[in-house]
């Protein structure tokens, strides 16, 4: 590069207060010079709507025995009253108060690794969007009267989730896959945790994790980069770090010997049949070829298992799942029985037929489901609440730029690595089989 | 608001179908909605007919088997389904834009010349008896459909026959009636949307018109049967969930053409805006009282000539039901009473406003909207005019529509989830409304 493109590349990419980190498929990710708040920015045009979404690096893998589900709690906490809101006399919290006023889209989601918060709105909001963002990074008031009746809902969430079989079942199958590893509580926790919450114990956890260094900020959409990282300094510029360093455990879980088993027994119609795998982490080669894998088995009326048990009458459903989770989590292969089916029967009948495939069977699929992800990105792409959604995972794995990279990484997979994904996954020492029984 | 500059909006009327697209400045993908009313008189065998037919369409040609359409669709890396739900059809078809003319091509054939084989009829009848037992703990549409019940008669299209039954009319259901029901699709008007580059569009007119000119489009006589409100609760024991869902509701008598729709759709929003946090019921039954993690209120079930309903969506946990219904009933009664104030009027058009704002932030969005409109029979003027009455509401206008139609002496409770515990105590609520 001559020095004249060097210094024009150094000019497109400087801006004040900011140092320019890299970029990757159309995001720019700078970092506040003042306190390491890491932004990524994309340009949208002619949409009239920015995304703004703040991702930290906290999870329900940071979370202590007794205290599960925290992480989530104080997720919901962050729409309270900050000591700012409290000064100028708004009740119910400023995000609130933002989302009733002028019919924004706002919201939070809290996972295995992360905690997002995110609004969608005119661009001419950007300012008080980041405002209110910055606000409750650290002023959010966390005591009794807030808590309490936020406990409930969560409590009433906790519910939700529970009363559906698959979701209880699979529950009981984490716990049972990880003896060690923080992956082996769901991100809601525990409901007798739930219950025990106290201010003090959501204090510690605010006060550790929600700071600008261990936070990026997403701003995507119809906005100038300069006017974007500009607000992005004034409403977060002047946000200090704690002294203290950032709590992380580093947990190797033990390795397993032989197949792990859990069972359910509810007042219910439903039986299903669960079987979980032990997958590599997000953003590896082997995660994606492991979510493509579980596609070839389980998802739609051409998939491995579709054709053995729905086409078959053996089973009224099949789903599988992987989370983007940065290190080695728990996949789920779950069949829902038909009527007079047998738990141990589906469960050989699944795992057998894995036994039997090969390249013949595998390679046509592959290049449908490979056609068929890559189609799906193109639309995922162009709607700018949908892109933030994706990086999220992508951020909180601490490899953003590989979101970029995806589709070539998509398309490198061959019929072998799917063959292989297969055998490995669902090896002995690799499975946790969980049956939910439904009693009459 | 009608989307951003550089998009392009157009509907084209024939007697056989109509078709509406967007042309965004630049996309690389195309997606196409395809709409048919079918609905004449609900039945049971109707109803089976029309669980049945999603599957049964994408199940091969006289060119192709089952496998074989499959996999022609899925090598495209397109997506090309069929939803069936109240008597109304909808062929959702996505691809990236150099492939959508194969896709077209294969839902042209699909649609010619479909396969209907006994066979796979046999294979259909028992995915579908799997799916409708599976279906018997699913509280939430349990709960809506027990209300949409009592506000419905039985040949209206939204009225639902119970699972027993239906699980013994999809055992005798046969090809013939699967034809038959094809024979509508291909004979009542088709309502098409698509959002693509013109090219793409204009592939689409020309496979519509091909396919629907084969057919001449009868005028049909529709039953529609809302009965009056009742003021009653019906509650389903589902003991394996762990909350009780509640569709609360009642019959509107107007439609979506109606003077009063845009006024009422603001007065319900106040109360409990779809999605988000900024309704009455949010701000109270779950932000100040902990009762619920969701709840709603929203206008549902009108079409261009058919008359809707409200309902008001939540659920509670056992112990907390009663607690819940008396939360919702107070903020039910307090809007009736009192109306809305002016600063919720101002700050709703200001949301509503907003909602039309962030629909440009997605050709999908745009694309499910302006479909939504053209089903229901708006054209792109009336739309406008129909998004905008918004802005220029009064007070006495919403206040006005929220007497005539909210009374809360009207609602029927529908819960389904473990009520075994609490159903007692649910009735005797109801009567003290």
């Amino acid at each position: 590069m001559s020095k004249t493109t060097s210094a024009k590349a150094k000019n497109k990419t400087s801006v004040t207060g900011y140092t320019f980190i890299k970029s990757a498929g159309g995001v720019d990710e700078y970092q506040l010079k003042s306190n390491g708040l890491r932004v990524l920015y994309h340009n949208r045009p002619e949409t009239g709507v920015v995304t703004t979404n703040v991702t930290y690096l906290v999870g329900a893998r940071d979370e202590e025995r007794g205290v599960t589900g925290v992480a989530h709690m104080l997720e919901h906490m962050l729409f309270k009253p900050t000591e700012t809101d409290v000064k100028q006399g708004i009740k119910s919290g400023k995000s609130m108060q933002f989302e009733r006023e002028t019919g924004c889209i706002l919201n939070a989601n809290t996972w295995k690794d992360r905690t997002t918060y995110y609004f969608s709105y005119p661009k001419e909001l950007l300012n008080e969007a980041l405002q209110i963002e910055a606000e409750r990074m650290n002023g959010v008031i966390l005591n009794d009267k807030e808590l309490k009746p936020e406990q409930g809902n969560v409590l009433s969430e906790f519910d939700m989730y529970n009363g559906d079989p698959h979701f209880a079942l699979s529950v009981q199958m984490c716990s049972t896959a990880f003896h060690s590893h923080p992956y082996g509580h769901e991100t809601i926790g525990y409901r007798e945790d739930i219950e025990d919450y106290t201010p003090d114990k959501l204090e510690k956890f605010y006060r550790n994790y929600y700071r600008p260094d261990n936070a990026v900020m997403m701003v995507i959409g119809d906005i100038d980069k300069k006017t974007a990282l500009e607000a992005v300094r004034k409403s977060f510029g002047d946000i200090k770090n704690p002294d203290t360093s950032i709590p992380r455990f580093t947990i190797r879980e033990p390795k397993q010997e032989g197949v792990r088993r859990i069972s359910i027994e509810r007042e219910s119609n439903t039986n299903i049949v669960s079987i979980g795998f032990k997958h590599e982490g997000f953003p590896t080669k082997d995660w994606f070829v492991t979510n493509i894998m579980l596609g070839i088995l389980s998802t739609g009326p051409e998939s491995i298992l579709h054709r053995l048990l729905i086409d078959t009458g053996k089973a009224s459903s099949v789903d599988g799942a992987i989370e983007p989770t940065s290190e080695t989590n728990l996949g789920l292969l779950s069949v829902t029985l038909a009527e007079g089916q047998t738990h141990n029967e589906i469960e050989s009948l699944v795992l057998n037929s894995f036994k039997a495939l090969d390249a013949k069977t595998i390679s046509p699929l592959l290049k449908k489901a490979k056609a068929g992800i890559l189609t799906d990105e193109m639309f995922a792409r162009q709607h700018s609440l949908r892109i933030a959604q994706e990086l999220t995972e992508y951020v909180s794995s601490g490899q953003w730029e590989v979101y970029a990279r995806t589709p070539e990484i998509l398309k490198s997979i061959t019929t072998k690595d799917i063959l292989d994904s297969i055998k490995k996954n669902f090896e002995e020492n690799n499975l946790t089989i969980g049956y939910f029984v439904g009693k009459n | 608001m009608l989307g951003k500059t550089s998009m392009k909006y157009h509907i084209n009327k024939s007697e056989n179908y109509s078709l509406a697209t967007i042309i965004p400045k630049q996309t690389p993908t195309v997606s196409a909605l395809i709409t048919v009313d079918v609905h004449d008189e609900r039945t049971v065998a109707d109803q089976s007919a029309q669980l049945m037919y999603g599957d049964a369409i994408l199940s091969g040609t006289d060119k192709h088997t089952r496998e074989e359409f499959l996999n022609a669709v899925n090598t495209l890396g397109a997506t090309l389904s069929v939803n069936v739900g109240s008597g109304v059809v909808t062929f959702s078809l996505k691809s990236r834009k150099e492939h959508f003319g194969k896709l077209l091509s294969l839902f042209e054939a699909m649609m010619i010349s479909p396969l209907f084989s006994k066979a796979e009829l046999q294979r259909i009848r028992t995915t579908v008896h799997n799916e409708l037992i599976e279906s018997k703990e699913d509280s939430k549409s349990i709960a809506q459909e027990n209300l949409l019940n009592t506000i419905y008669g039985f040949s209206d299209r939204k009225y639902t026959y119970p699972i027993e039954e239906t699980i013994e009319c999809v055992k005798t259901t046969q090809v013939r009636h699967i034809k038959a029901l094809h024979s509508k699709v291909l004979s009542r008007n088709w309502t098409c949307s698509i959002a693509g580059n013109s090219t793409e569009c204009e592939k689409l007119h020309k496979t519509v018109k091909r396919i629907t000119n084969n057919f001449s489009c009868k005028d049909t006589t529709s039953i529609h049967q809302q009965k009056t409100p009742k003021q009653v609760a019906v509650l389903s024991n589902i003991p394996s969930r762990s909350n009780i869902d509640f569709s609360i509701g009642a019959p509107l008598p107007i439609t979506l053409h109606h003077p009063d729709y845009v006024p009422l759709s603001l007065g319900l929003a106040v109360l409990g805006r779809w999605g988000g946090f900024s309704g009455r019921l949010m701000s109270t039954v779950r932000e100040l009282e902990g009762l619920t993690y969701g709840i709603y209120a929203k206008l549902e079930g009108f079409s261009g000539t058919e008359q809707g309903y409200w309902r008001i969506i939540t659920f509670f946990a056992p112990d907390k039901a009663l607690q819940g219904l008396e939360s919702t009933f107070r903020e039910i009664k307090k809007l009736y009473n009192k109306g809305i104030t002016k600063a919720e009027l101002e700050k709703f058009k200001t949301i509503m406003n907003t909602s039309q704002v962030l629909l440009n932030d997605s050709i999908g969005g745009l694309l499910s909207d302006l479909h939504s409109y053209h089903y229901n029979g708006f054209s792109l003027d009336e739309m406008k005019e129909h998004k905008n009455r918004v802005n220029s509401l009064t007070l006495d206008e919403v206040n006005k529509a929220i007497k005539t139609y909210l009374n809360p002496n009207n609602l029927t409770i529908s819960g389904a989830g473990p009520t075994k515990t609490v159903q007692k105590n649910i009735k005797d609520f109801i009567k003290s409304v």
